[in-house]
């Protein structure tokens, strides 16, 4: 009996290194098929993908949520040092803004009483969604923001995202509880823009920098740094007029775009429905929906 | 009658935390860490723990479970599915085929090992988005990766000893 057994481990040795090596070469194949295959958009790999960012987001905002806090902590430090200069700054911001407001008044009387005069039909009025960002993810490659908010919450594909200077993103996965935006600096992400006071056309892409670009220029454009970037609404997935960032420099090389966002300080991102991500398989509703504030719960 | 067994349930913990600690790191990349300018670089930690768990205690350091944990980065982190178990996997072959260089020679050595896993890494990664994105992307990012990476090696380093020390004693 012994040397029977003895001789079935001495076979199986090589023969369970051989199966090991093959299930490493079968697991490095798999990374290569996943690579080749996400981009299909595979339906039940769509829905597994989902769900479990569903079901690991809890974990994630426990884990990272000392990580924030630290990083609030630093943050909040570094403003103490510069609150003498901020004050000033803000002092002066406020006197400007003060002229703003004048303005603004003025034109919206000027504006409501044209509008009574054309007829003019105002567009429906939006539903909002506020999330909070659970996760931000800052790999090498990729900018997104992951929110707790999903489809249990209204919280549809397309919805544009915006923070508290402007749009950031939009939402391209949601689950019953988690929704990711992805932000306008993401190499993914193209978005069909209005330049400046003429409304000249292009489209805002990322790269992974803090700067991205405008693509799709016409030759005779008459863009400068320090023109507005306003989303153009065209493609009809997202409101037009929502704004985005200044023109930073202008070269041969291409425009870029400094976005107006403070991505240090996006905790809540609050996200615009319109109607329109429907708009495509149905008629527009007659009557605008009235507005609704939906708050996700800490 | 309940010592031992507590020794039972410590000593399984202690063979289950390298596979945690990798996990814990894969999910902690996606924590939101801010820095000016839209820059938000983190450590690639998930590769880390795969290395020196690798060279340390390869018998609890299963390539099926990195796998599945570098697939899960990538879904919670929204990047190109495939792309971190690859990586992870990369480092653990390569670890794994080198431990005995390391085993009971000076950190130094160790940490020029990572050096040359990071590196592939990061090239490797900048070769496959690149040819996914069908444009060269920039290097900046991938730069301060890998610069961070490098650095915050040996404090992480540190951390794993404390915890193979406690959990894992005389292994």
């Amino acid at each position: 009996m012994k040397p029977r057994v003895g001789s079935v481990s001495r076979l199986a040795a090589p023969l369970r290194a051989a199966l090991n090596r093959f299930a490493f070469a079968s697991l490095i194949g798999a990374c290569f098929l996943l690579l080749v295959i996400q981009r299909a958009e595979i339906q039940v790999l769509e829905r597994l993908r989902v769900a479990t960012v569903d079901f690991f987001a809890p974990a994630v905002d426990l884990l990272s949520s000392p990580v924030a806090r630290v990083s609030a902590m630093a943050e909040d430090l570094r403003a103490v040092f510069t609150l003498r200069d901020e004050n000033l700054l803000l002092k002066a911001e406020v006197e400007r803004l003060r002229q703003w407001r004048d303005v603004a008044q003025r034109l919206d009387v000027e504006n409501r009483s044209l509008r009574t005069l054309v007829n003019y039909a105002p567009p429906p009025g939006g539903r909002q969604i506020t999330g909070r960002v659970v996760a931000d993810a800052g790999g090498a490659y990729v900018r997104n923001l992951l929110l707790a908010v999903g489809s249990s919450q209204g919280v549809v594909r397309g919805l544009a995202a915006v923070s508290g200077e402007g749009f950031i993103g939009r939402v391209t996965d949601v689950g019953e509880r988690t929704t990711r935006v992805l932000l306008i600096t993401d190499l993914n992400s193209k978005i069909p823009v209005a330049v400046g006071t003429r409304g000249e056309r292009a489209v805002l892409a990322g790269d992974n920098s803090a700067l991205p670009r405008l693509l799709y220029l016409t030759q005779e454009n008459t863009i400068a740094p320090g023109d507005l970037v306003l989303t153009s609404g065209h493609g009809g997935l997202l409101p037009p007029g929502l704004p985005i960032g200044v023109v930073e420099t202008v070269s041969e090389r291409g425009v870029t775009v400094r976005p107006l966002a403070d991505w240090q300080r996006i905790d809540h991102v609050r996200l615009l429905d319109y109607g329109l991500t429907q708009s495509s398989t149905g008629d527009l509703p007659a009557s605008a929906p009235p507005p609704r504030i939906v708050t996700t719960p800490r | 009658m309940i010592l031992p067994s507590l020794a039972r349930a410590w000593s399984a913990f202690g063979k289950v935390t390298p596979v945690l600690m990798v996990f814990v790191f894969a999910l902690l990349s996606v924590a939101p860490l801010r820095m000016p300018d839209g820059l938000t670089v983190m450590p690639f930690l998930s590769l880390m723990a795969v290395y020196y768990w690798t060279i340390y205690r390869p018998d609890l350091m299963p390539p099926a479970l990195i796998f599945l944990i570098g697939a899960v980065q990538d879904i919670v982190s929204g990047a190109y599915l495939g792309l971190t178990p690859l990586l992870l996997l990369g480092a653990y072959s390569f670890a794994l085929s080198q431990r005995r260089l390391f085993l009971g020679k000076p950190f130094a050595l160790a940490w020029g090992g990572f050096f040359l896993v990071v590196l592939a890494t990061t090239v490797v990664t900048w070769i496959i988005v690149s040819l996914i994105a069908r444009t060269p992307v920039p290097l900046l990012q991938p730069a301060l990766q890998f610069a961070t990476t490098l650095l915050l090696f040996p404090l992480v380093v540190w951390l794993f000893i404390r915890t193979h020390r406690r959990l894992l004693p005389g292994q």
